[in-house]
């Protein structure tokens, strides 16, 4: 690993803490648990798209450590793992077939199944099955969201210089 | 014989239009729900309060997780009236008023939602109480 390439991946964790930090501060526009724009996947979709896949994994990872120490505590760690672990099980791939061009189309269907993924926490944690009747306008936001961070994500690579 | 190669971009696009669609149709579904049955109020796993979701004259007031959440039921219904959590999601949904959509507070495990349960009663009194 050279030296710029651990520049970026620093650079890629920092910016998406700083995001993330900024986010919290942004009122809730609808007060549904769970919903928020999620720009730090912007990071998470430009660590996929421009890094290996080694790389990426260790930037979302170190972003995810770190932002639950900033930001909440043992639970906000594990509703950001569980729903990171789906959005990258779903992304990751797709990065491999979908051009840089058309970035929002995985991080529509990320941004859908981190929020899923956080249900199915929410679910295990408080063992109430019924807290799934949340899933329909979580995965809906997660696609309005998705689509927002996707075309940012796409907006950012297409200004950067090329590997 | 040729073989049309699926464009990777087209099949991705129609499956976020198929998931968006579907999410819309459950959203609207759940949205539609009434308010019906009792009140249950859980924290931490464990039901701290059952009763009637309304409370004629002064309202009243349960400490949910030492502190953590003050639920407050009224002549309205109930809401969350104060919380130590971070984001406040819970205080800002206001009052309970759909079926399937419980109040949340993730941070401090506490649920507040309606459970259909056989003779709920009108009556301000609740059926348990334990704190």
């Amino acid at each position: 690993m050279n030296t710029k390439r651990i520049t970026e991946m620093a650079l890629l964790t920092a910016v998406g803490l700083i995001i993330h930090v900024i986010e919290s501060f942004i009122p809730q526009l609808i007060p549904v648990p769970g919903v928020k724009p999620g720009l730090a996947n912007i990071v998470t979709l430009l660590a996929l798209y421009r890094l290996p896949k080694r790389e990426a994994l260790l930037v979302i990872a170190a972003r995810v450590i770190l932002s639950s120490i900033f930001g909440g505590g043992l639970l906000t760690f594990i509703y950001s793992f569980s729903g990171c672990l789906m959005s990258i099980a779903v992304m990751l791939p797709l990065t491999r077939v979908i051009r840089p061009r058309y970035m929002f189309l995985p991080s529509v269907l990320g941004a859908a199944a981190h929020n899923a993924g956080q249900i199915i926490a929410a679910i295990i944690i408080n063992r109430l099955p019924s807290l799934a009747a949340y899933l329909p306008v979580l995965v809906l936001t997660g696609c309005i969201a998705g689509l927002f961070t996707g075309l940012a994500a796409g907006f950012v690579h297409s200004r950067l210089p090329n590997r | 014989m040729h073989n049309k190669k699926i464009n990777p971009h087209i099949i991705c696009a129609a499956v976020c239009a198929f998931v968006f669609v579907c999410a819309l149709i459950g959203t609207l579904i759940i949205y539609d729900a009434k308010p019906a049955g009792q009140i249950e109020i859980i924290s931490h796993g464990e039901q701290i309060y059952k009763g009637a979701s309304v409370k004629r004259g002064a309202p009243v007031y349960i400490d949910a997780g030492n502190g953590e959440n003050i639920v407050r039921i009224d002549e309205k219904g109930v809401c969350v009236e104060s919380a130590n959590c971070p984001d406040k999601d819970c205080v800002n949904s206001g009052y309970l008023k759909n079926t399937y959509l419980p109040i949340v507070c993730l941070p401090n495990e506490l649920i507040i939602r309606y459970t259909l349960s056989e003779g709920a009663a009108d009556s301000d009194e609740p059926d348990a109480i334990s704190q």
